[in-house]
């Protein structure tokens, strides 16, 4: 075999071993956390630009960001299924007039929660789907040293 | 008689002619500079709209009748004011004022002033004050209520009280501040209160956190602006953030010469530190800016009320802090009184650290508009634990009963009753008895063993939970309904709160909360009243909602609203052993619900929407929901072939009265959802004739009102002027008359 030729092939096997390795040793997938993250770009930037509206015209005047972001949104959070915090919002939010926004609203608030708290947007609308949001788990980010004691 | 020559004929009436015409062309000059006194009914110019609610004693009134019910559906859109181009905001609250040929307005979080031509919608001139530190940690940063008018027919003010607390006086005119006022047009309300300014600094460019996390601080000697972070001292003074936090909502109130201005502050239900600013009230000269006089709202050691606060009053004091003024005030010019709806002490939900009933909170306060002494109040909460600040303007009315005339003030509440005084006096105008009300069983929380009850108009919202409350259309559902019901504490009105920990004697971990902080009426809604009639229109909500609480491991209360408030820049450290509380506001799973299957356990009844009360004889005259009834329905088996009634619409809908209409938008909660169908779920404003509440008109507009509507005649047409909109779509439309009508 010529020494390019093995170059490749230890590459090659060494990425397939890890790549097995990983398969073997990762934890196994629950039925809540299988399936995307918030990290995986699940809303939209135009969606979220919406939503920073209708939270400055419903939500601020209750809450500041610092509610949704940081170690308040990461102790609630983390790691639970966007459809626990579609649930919440859309039954308890706002809270001087609870369930009364649209759900396509709902949706929007929920994507610019989401871009709060630092994940990336993509081209398609976050869904205002029950069903579809409870694949999707919910990855705070760790809180910046700034936003701690 | 002897004929006189044509010429000496024509002398006289020429001379008079001349006359004539140079008096009208003086009196056409004058009133177009200005209406003369002699004019002005209850402050304002008919046809204008020179106060926050229409005239000095908040009527909300106009006599106009070109906009009326055969024609109201006619109205088109005349221009949108795009205030979003000038900055964001929360959602656009702000009543604008139409005087002399201009509307006025504020808007953006800078709460920029603009003058407006009121024909096309054409920017006149905007002014903006800078700031710094002061507006990046304003805890009200909005545009607010909206600006003052002042004139004495000579000189035009606006009037701006700004959300870094600056008292700002421009010429209407031009925009101008004017330079015999303060400084450059400026007076510093962080003056003048007895604190010294220091420099300020930050450790975040954040805003303000809706506790009292994040704040300014004083600045370090030496400390610079770091332009990379935003952060550290960029050179504002003010008043050391150690005390406190003081803010701007609403607009002054200009009665004869002297500017009235109070504050808000931050939020109340999530507060970290145990003491915070005494709310005040203050007069200053129009002309010159100078602090006439201070009215302490806390009363402090050796003033009248003091003893109302068992462990003391003193500013800075553990416990004390508060009891401001948020909302618009009105007054009377002629008995030279303004009224003060006062806000409640610190800690909305718990008060073991303020023992006493915490005079002024929650209390009406008539004050001398020359002097700033007290002529009367009256306490409409005593100890609030319940976040009953006095949210709305109070409105004036001469009405008659029992067959006299009375001059009376009327003061609508989150609590839901409309208390009525004679505004000379403070006298109630139908008894209001101190009622024997529940107690807590809070440690260190000693209630007020009596609240004042009004016995006239009947309340407009949903007080309390009792049994007869409950739905009961079948035994089933009357069954899981008190099932849920006895969950959290129950009574007729003022509900102490339970702990979530469930250690109370009771074992209870909830308590029924109705109305809620939101109402009966707040911020958005309230009255609009008739002077011709005597009819109030009162605009509210009704609900039901459950409260908790919880040690708060990172605040100093003993108890708050169920909230961690640990991680946050300036709360507590946490202490050994922390543990998260878990999710946040609350929500304990479903055990606290108020609905099942989606409907409330709460009967509908003609709660919230618009109730229309005769103030001559305090009786309900008409009640009709906000925009529309709902339709009910639910999958839950329980209720399988039962036809539930429709509920009333909610949000507070935003109401003001003509000559024959009232007029009301839903408010940016209200409106029928889209369940009913594109139609009845497109915004509109809505007309109803006043004496019956019958609805005579409907027009779609470009989005749902976000604050009280105005009217006003200008150039012969009536307009019709509110805000919409939030974030960066904030705007003021104007709504017109197809044609100049013949």
């Amino acid at each position: 075999m010529t020494f390019p030729a093995l170059r490749w092939l230890h590459t090659f096997l060494r990425v397939a071993v890890t790549l097995c390795l990983s398969a073997i040793l990762a934890p196994p997938a629950s039925a809540q956390t299988a399936g995307r993250s918030t990290k995986d770009r699940v809303y939209s930037a135009a969606q979220a630009a919406e939503g920073r509206d209708l939270y400055d015209g419903r939500c601020k005047n209750c809450h500041t960001a610092i509610s949704h972001t940081g170690p308040p949104f990461r102790a609630n959070w983390d790691k639970r299924p966007l459809s626990d915090l579609w649930d919440y919002i859309l039954e308890k939010m706002p809270k001087d007039a609870p369930g009364t926004l649209e759900e396509d609203e709902y949706a929007k608030v929920l994507a610019y929660i989401l871009r709060m708290n630092g994940m990336p947007a993509g081209t398609e609308a976050l869904p205002a789907d029950k069903k579809l949001l409870r694949a999707i788990r919910i990855d705070a980010p760790v809180p910046k040293p700034s936003q701690q004691q | 008689m002897p004929q006189k020559s044509f010429l000496k004929r024509a002398v006289g009436p020429m001379l008079l002619g001349s006359t004539m015409l140079l008096t009208g062309a003086f009196a056409w000059v004058q009133y177009s500079r200005a209406q003369q006194p002699s004019t002005l009914v209850r402050g304002n110019a008919p046809g204008e709209w020179r106060y926050w609610g229409a005239d000095a004693w908040g009527t909300r009134y106009s006599p106009l009748d070109q906009i009326n019910a055969a024609n109201f559906n006619s109205l088109e859109v005349a221009w949108e004011w795009k205030a979003g181009s000038f900055g964001r905001d929360e959602y656009y609250r702000t009543t604008p004022l139409f005087a002399n040929g201009r509307l006025f307005t504020v808007a953006t979080t800078r709460r920029a002033a603009m003058a407006i031509d009121p024909e096309n919608g054409e920017t006149l001139w905007m002014y903006r004050l800078e700031e710094g530190i002061r507006w990046q940690k304003a805890p009200r940063q909005f545009a607010g209520r909206g600006p003052a008018y002042w004139t004495d027919n000579k000189e035009e003010r606006l009037v701006v009280v700004t959300p870094g607390m600056h008292l700002v006086s421009l010429d209407a005119k031009t925009g101008t501040p004017d330079p015999k006022f303060g400084k450059g047009g400026v007076v510093d309300l962080m003056e003048g209160l007895g604190y010294p300014l220091v420099p300020l600094a930050v450790d975040d460019s954040g805003a303000l956190i809706i506790s009292d996390a994040a704040p300014a601080r004083k600045a370090k000697p030496g400390e610079t602006w770091n332009a990379k972070t935003k952060t550290g001292a960029d050179g504002t003074m003010g008043i050391d953030p150690i005390h406190g936090q003081i803010a701007n909502s609403s607009p002054a109130v200009v009665v004869g010469d002297v500017i009235i201005v109070g504050n808000s502050s931050i939020h109340g239900y999530y507060p970290i530190k145990l003491h915070n600013m005494p709310g005040t009230i203050r007069g200053f000269d129009i002309h010159t800016g100078k602090q006439l006089w201070v009215f302490n709202l806390i009363p402090q050691p050796g003033e009248f009320g003091a003893d109302t606060w068992k462990n003391g009053s003193k500013a800075g004091s553990p416990g004390v802090g508060k009891n401001d003024a948020w909302a618009p005030y009105a007054a009377d010019p002629a008995l030279g009184l303004v009224y003060i709806p006062v806000g409640m002490p610190l800690m909305d939900e718990y008060g073991g650290h303020r023992p006493g009933d915490n005079l002024f909170g929650n209390s009406l306060v008539a004050l001398d508009v020359k002097t700033g002494k007290r002529k009367w109040h009256f306490q409409m909460v005593h100890h609030d634990i319940w976040d009953y600040d006095a949210p709305m303007q109070p409105n004036l009315m001469d009405v008659t009963v029992n067959g006299q005339r009375r001059q009376v003030v009327a003061q609508t509440t989150k609590q839901g009753w409309v208390y009525t005084f004679d505004r000379a006096t403070g006298t109630p105008i139908w008894p209001m008895p101190e009622t024997a009300v529940l107690q807590s069983e809070i440690p260190n929380e000693k209630t007020s063993p009596t609240q004042p009850i009004p016995s006239k108009p009947a309340p407009y919202s949903q007080q309390g939970l009792l049994e007869s409350d409950l739905i009961d259309y079948t035994p089933a559902i009357k069954d899981s309904a008190l099932k849920m019901a006895k969950r959290c504490r129950m009574g007729p009105y003022f509900i102490p709160a339970s702990l979530a920990d469930g250690s109370l004697p009771s074992k209870l971990t909830c308590s029924w909360y109705a109305p809620g902080a939101s109402g009966g009426v707040n911020i958005d809604g309230g009255a609009a009243v008739d002077p011709e009639t005597g009819m109030m229109y009162v605009a509210s909500i009704s609900g039901m909602s459950t409260t908790s609480l919880q040690k708060d491991p990172c605040s100093e209360f003993d108890y708050s609203s169920i909230h961690d408030s640990c991680g946050l820049l300036g709360a507590l450290p946490k202490p050994a052993n922390y543990k998260p509380l878990g999710r946040a506001g609350g929500f304990e799973g479903r055990s606290n619900g108020t609905t099942i299957g989606g409907v409330s356990i709460v009967k509908s009844k003609e709660h919230g929407g618009i109730t229309a009360y005769n103030m001559n004889t305090g009786d309900k005259s008409w009640w009709i929901p906000n925009a529309a009834m709902i339709p009910v329905t639910s999958t839950d088996p329980l209720f399988a072939g039962v036809k539930l009634p429709s509920r009333p619409g909610g949000g507070q809908a935003q109401v003001i009265t003509t000559k024959t209409l009232v007029i009301y938008g839903t408010g940016r909660s209200g409106g029928a959802p889209a369940s009913m169908g594109a139609a009845a779920a497109a915004p509109q404003l809505f007309a109803t004739d006043k004496a019956t509440g019958k609805q005579v008109g409907a027009v779609c507009i470009p989005a749902k009102t976000t604050a009280v509507p105005m009217t006003f005649m200008h150039k012969g047409r009536q307009y019709i002027v509110f805000a919409t909109g939030q974030g960066g779509g904030t705007s003021l439309v104007a709504l017109t008359l197809p044609e100049p009508p013949k």
